[in-house]
Order: C-alpha cells, then sequence, then structure tokens
C-alpha cells in the first residue's frame, strides 16, 4: 500500500479493497519500524489518526465524503495543531502545544486527511540540512550518512521512506524544493498568497509559503487542492481562483515553452548533474515541450538578498519569543532584560540567534538604507527579470540544487558555504512565484531534482509538465533499498 | 571588521540574546563579519531607478472590517502552559519595579 499514490489510494479505499484504519495502521507500522534509522517523526499522534480512520471508514464512498477521505499524512512541525505539540524544531517550543490549527492544517482534514502526526525539520525552518533541529537532524533514507535537505527535511525523508501518503513542507528559500531533491520526491513551492500563512509559524513573513511534498506531481496536486484558497485570517492571501489541478495535469505538454536560463547552466554547474538535468530537458522535448534559452542577469544577487531580506524579517518575527506567555523559560530570572535574554540564548540554537543578529544589523539605523532598503529593490530587479523572461516562456527549468546530499557534518564549519546551497532556489521565493522540484535521475546513487518555475499561479503548467514527465519516467517510483 | 565587540554587544542586547556563552560568542562575531562581507555583493549593481519591493503581491494589504469576531481566549490559551507561568490569569515574571 505504501508504495501507491494518493490517486490509487483513493480508489482502493472507495473499493474497499482495504479500510482507512488498515492503511493508517500500515502506515504507523512502517513509523515503528523505519522511522528510528532515520528521525523524522517529532511527535506521533496514532490513537488520534486511528480514531479519525474509523470515522473516515464510515462515510468512504458516500457522497458526503471529502476526495481525501481516509488517506495519512505527516505535518512539517512548523503548523500549528490544536492540543498537539508543536514545537518548529526548537528548544524554545519543545512545551508548546497549539491552541488551534493552522489553516493548512484545518483545510486539509476538512479534505478528508488523517493527520498522524508531525515531522522533524531545520529549527524555526532555518537551514538547508535539517541538521538545526533540537531533536537531531533526519537522515536521508538513500544514504543514513547523507543529510535530507532542509528545512522540511523531515518531510522529504518521510516521503522518501513511504512513512506517508503525503506530507506538508513550508519554504522560504527553497526549503520544500531542495529536501524533495535530495530526497527523491515531489516538492512544490506555490505562488506567494496561495496557500495562507495562518497558523504556520513565520521565519520571513514576505517569502514563507506552505505547499505539499508527496512522492508525485499528481499527488501533489491531490493536497495542493485542498491547501489552496483564499483565507481571510492571513492579511497576505490572495483572493484567486482555485483552477481543478488534477484535471489541468492531464492535458498533452506540445508546444509548451521551457526556458533555460543562461546564468544557471554555466561551467560552475557540476557535470554530472547537468548531464541528468539535460537528459530530462530532452525527455521533456520528445513530449513537445520547446526548449529556449533565456537570461536572469542579476540571479547571482538572490542569495545575498536572501540572506538581508530573511534575516530581517525573522529578527522581527522572533522577537515574540520572549518566555512570557508560552515557550521555554530560563530558571532563577534575576531581573526581567536577564529574563529576556537567558530565555532566548538558551531556548535557541546557533544558527537561529546568527540570523536574528544578522537581521538586528541589517535593521538598525545607520546599516538599514545600505542592507535592508538595498536589497529590497534588488529584490525588485530580480522578479523584473523573472516576469520578462516569462514574457517569452511558459516555464523555467533549472536543476533544483548545485549537487547531491551531503554528509552529515559536511557543511556546518562556515554558515555562507551552507547558504551557498540555495542557489537556484530562493530567487523563486524573492519573485513570490511557484516552483516545483521532481526527481529526474541519480548522481552517486542519490537523486537529482529536475526544478520546474512558472509564472503567478501558473500551479497547473508545472506541475502539468511534472506529471506528463512522471508518466513518461520512473525515477518518482524509486524506493531506497532498506524502505521497500 | 564590520562588527567589532562593542557593535556586537550593542546588537546582542537589542536583540535579547545573550554572549554569556563562551562557545557562541567566539564564533559569532567572524561569522558576522563573514554574512555582511558575503551579502554586501548586493551593491556592485545599480538601483537608482529602482522601486523597493515588500513583498511580491503589488495590491495593498487587505484590512478587515472592526468587527468582534472571537470571545475571550484567555483560559483556552493558558491551558496548555506550565502553572509556573501564571497566576489568576495574569502572567508572571520577575520584579520590574522595586
Amino acid at each position: 500500500m505504501h508504495t501507491k499514490t494518493i490517486e490509487q489510494l483513493i480508489q482502493g479505499l472507495r473499493a474497499k479493497e482495504y479500510s482507512s484504519v488498515e492503511l493508517t495502521q500500515h502506515f504507523l507500522d512502517r513509523i515503528a519500524k523505519h522511522d528510528p534509522a532515520i528521525n523524522t517523526v517529532i511527535t506521533l499522534t496514532a490513537e488520534q489518526a486511528l480514531q479519525e480512520a474509523a470515522a473516515a471508514d464510515k462515510i468512504i464512498g458516500s457522497k458526503d465524503a471529502p476526495n481525501l477521505t481516509g488517506i495519512p499524512i505527516l505535518h512539517k512541525d512548523i503548523f500549528c495543531t490544536q492540543g498537539v505539540k508543536t514545537s518548529c524544531a526548537s528548544k524554545m517550543l519543545d512545551n508548546f502545544i497549539a491552541p488551534y490549527d493552522a489553516t493548512v492544517v484545518s483545510k486539509l482534514r476538512n479534505a478528508g486527511t488523517i493527520s498522524m502526526g508531525k515531522l522533524n525539520m531545520d529549527e524555526f525552518a532555518m537551514g538547508a540540512s535539517n541538521e538545526t533541529s533540537f531533536y537531531g537532524a533526519s537522515k536521508n533514507p538513500w544514504d543514513l550518512e547523507c543529510v535530507p535537505g532542509g528545512s522540511s527535511g523531515g518531510s522529504a525523508a518521510a516521503m522518501a521512506a513511504r512513512l506517508a501518503a503525503g506530507s506538508t513542507g513550508t519554504d522560504t528559500g527553497g526549503s520544500t524544493r531542495q529536501p524533495a531533491a535530495f530526497c527523491g520526491i515531489t516538492g512544490l513551492k506555490p505562488t506567494y498568497g496561495l496557500v495562507s500563512r495562518w497558523g504556520m509559524i513565520a521565519y520571513a513573513s514576505s517569502l514563507d509559503q506552505g505547499g505539499p511534498m508527496a512522492i508525485s506531481s499528481e499527488c501533489c496536486a491531490h493536497l495542493l487542492q485542498a491547501m489552496a484558497g483564499f483565507d481571510p485570517k492571513d492579511s497576505t492571501s490572495v483572493q484567486h481562483e482555485i483552477p481543478d489541478y488534477l484535471a489541468d495535469i492531464k492535458r498533452p505538454i506540445k508546444g509548451l515553452k521551457i526556458g533555460l536560463p543562461k546564468e544557471f547552466f554555466t561551467e560552475k554547474l557540476d557535470t554530472n548533474i547537468a548531464k541528468v538535468i539535460d537528459t530530462a530537458i530532452k525527455e521533456l522535448e520528445k513530449l513537445g515541450a520547446v526548449i529556449k534559452e533565456v537570461s536572469l542577469p542579476n540571479i547571482h544577487l538572490a542569495i545575498p538578498t536572501y540572506y538581508i531580506i530573511a534575516p530581517a524579517e525573522c529578527s522581527s518575527n522572533l522577537s515574540r519569543f520572549d518566555g512570557v506567555r508560552y515557550g521555554y523559560r530560563c530558571d532563577d530570572a534575576k531581573d526581567l532584560v536577564d529574563f529576556y535574554e537567558r530565555t532566548r540564548s538558551e531556548g535557541f540554537g546557533t544558527e537561529v540567534k546568527r540570523r536574528i543578529l544578522i537581521g538586528t544589523y541589517v535593521l538598525s539605523s545607520t546599516s538599514f538604507e545600505s542592507y535592508y532598503r538595498k536589497a529590497q529593490k534588488v529584490r525588485k530587479l530580480i522578479a523584473n527579470e523573472y516576469l520578462n523572461a516569462f514574457k517569452e516562456v511558459d516555464i523555467i527549468a533549472s536543476p533544483t540544487a548545485p549537487e547531491v546530499a551531503f554528509k552529515l557534518g559536511a557543511k556546518n564549519t562556515n554558515p555562507v558555504d551552507m547558504y551557498l546551497r540555495d542557489i537556484y532556489t530562493s530567487s523563486v521565493n524573492l519573485a513570490g512565484i511557484p516552483a516545483v522540484s521532481i526527481p529526474a535521475g541519480f548522481v552517486n546513487n542519490l537523486p537529482v531534482g529536475l526544478q520546474l518555475i512558472g509564472n503567478f499561479f501558473a500551479e497547473s503548467t508545472i506541475l502539468n509538465a511534472a506529471h506528463q514527465y512522471q508518466l513518461v519516467t520512473d525515477w518518482h517510483q524509486q524506493v531506497p533499498t532498506a524502505f521497500v | 571588521m564590520l562588527v567589532d565587540k562593542k557593535k556586537l554587544e550593542k546588537l546582542a542586547h537589542t536583540a535579547k540574546i545573550s554572549l554569556e556563552e563562551k562557545a557562541f560568542a567566539d564564533r559569532i562575531e567572524a561569522d558576522l563579519h563573514n554574512i555582511l562581507e558575503f551579502v554586501a555583493e548586493i551593491n556592485e549593481v545599480d538601483t537608482s531607478e529602482v522601486d523597493v519591493m515588500e513583498h511580491s503581491q503589488s495590491e495593498t494589504l487587505r484590512t478587515r472590517d472592526d468587527a468582534v469576531t472571537e470571545s475571550n481566549l484567555r483560559e483556552e490559551m493558558q491551558k496548555d502552559i506550565p502553572d509556573s507561568y501564571h497566576a489568576d490569569g495574569l502572567y508572571l515574571v520577575p520584579k520590574v519595579v522595586e
């Protein structure tokens, strides 16, 4: 059951080949057996999941049953879940029981999914390897000595190990796509404003966006159908008619114009990765896509721009964690300043504190114009370059990451070295447009991701190309040997 | 160094991050310098004719009606926090006024 797509599971449940209780128990058994090796689950809600599955079984097949009734999923531990620990993988929130559900959580529940628990991640979504988690890093199922990517590393690793039918992730600079690439699964970062951020613990509010992570593009389309939509509780949520993603992905892609940014395909790109991406592009060409070179001249400034804007917003957002109303609180404070400083210093990990201090620096009166305002202008330049490119093409393709998964601990000494992992992904968040990463092959027995970037609200277009590619390839169906 | 000891102490105080932990304090000065040096690359491009972009949706942020939508949730919000954090519905912090 665990290798089936969400569509196949929906059909199996409706045909009574198995019940939702059996399906949920099957995944819970797999979590018990396999998770100790990869450390993806922070909180398991097995009992609650089985109760929800039993309730789902009573309505499966009836007219009233929503589309995803009885499908077991796991949530990144950044989404608030009422009555269940929501830690953001931080000591700061290790004791935090969320008093309400995130909109993404309630929408997926209303669509019929069963939540089995909460997934590991980089602390407050700050990291590209999962190693900043308070609960220890998740491991990559393809090689347990390698990172699963980050920040949604738990979501990606859990999907690669087939521990659920789908999962949720969030993406601020590549956090659904890069781990999806490292773990050989499909991960989508939707258009900013398409998926509500309400109840999704904020890192950088102008960049953060929740998205689905699953085996295939079709699975992601199923999950996105449930997650997307206007939410009055999120002031940046956009009123946009939600298309029928499942219908849209079935269209042939003959004539689809795919742009390859010349700045992404230089001699700096690893030759083995380049070979995989080249083969994938040829496959899309065989399906009728037309390939064209495009240019994004200032794209090399995306990472520096990102690492000014994201820490600035982070320093502002994370000021709410002061130990007063919830979360970690230090012992025996001698006064209020000592209380705040020790609570935050003991509660946050090193990378989070580093970003808070960078953010505080770039927002300070002497640096505001030269760093923060300047970065906001460069952001505009980069966004405009994408919009210009989309006048010529429908999709932009690139590698998702400059390399395959690296060894745990390999990039811990220099933060800038870790930041450079976002080279193909962070510009998408700066522009606010959608992108998906799909498995396209292997290098040294580790998965390689192909990134397909679309214009605003063009989720159908990129999921369509991804789905058509997955109909003629089987990279997305590969399962690591130890997790078959 | 872009951030000297004095500047670092001011930043840390503003952000309410203690520098008492030696392992952290020892590396953070160099880390901040390296990161700030790296991000300064953005200054190579001329942006004199470019507007700032605060977020990716060009439309003005919505406001909502000034209407009551939720009742007092104090008890619910305090239900799952440690007992030592509150008393009689109020949060307890170290004494502020002598």
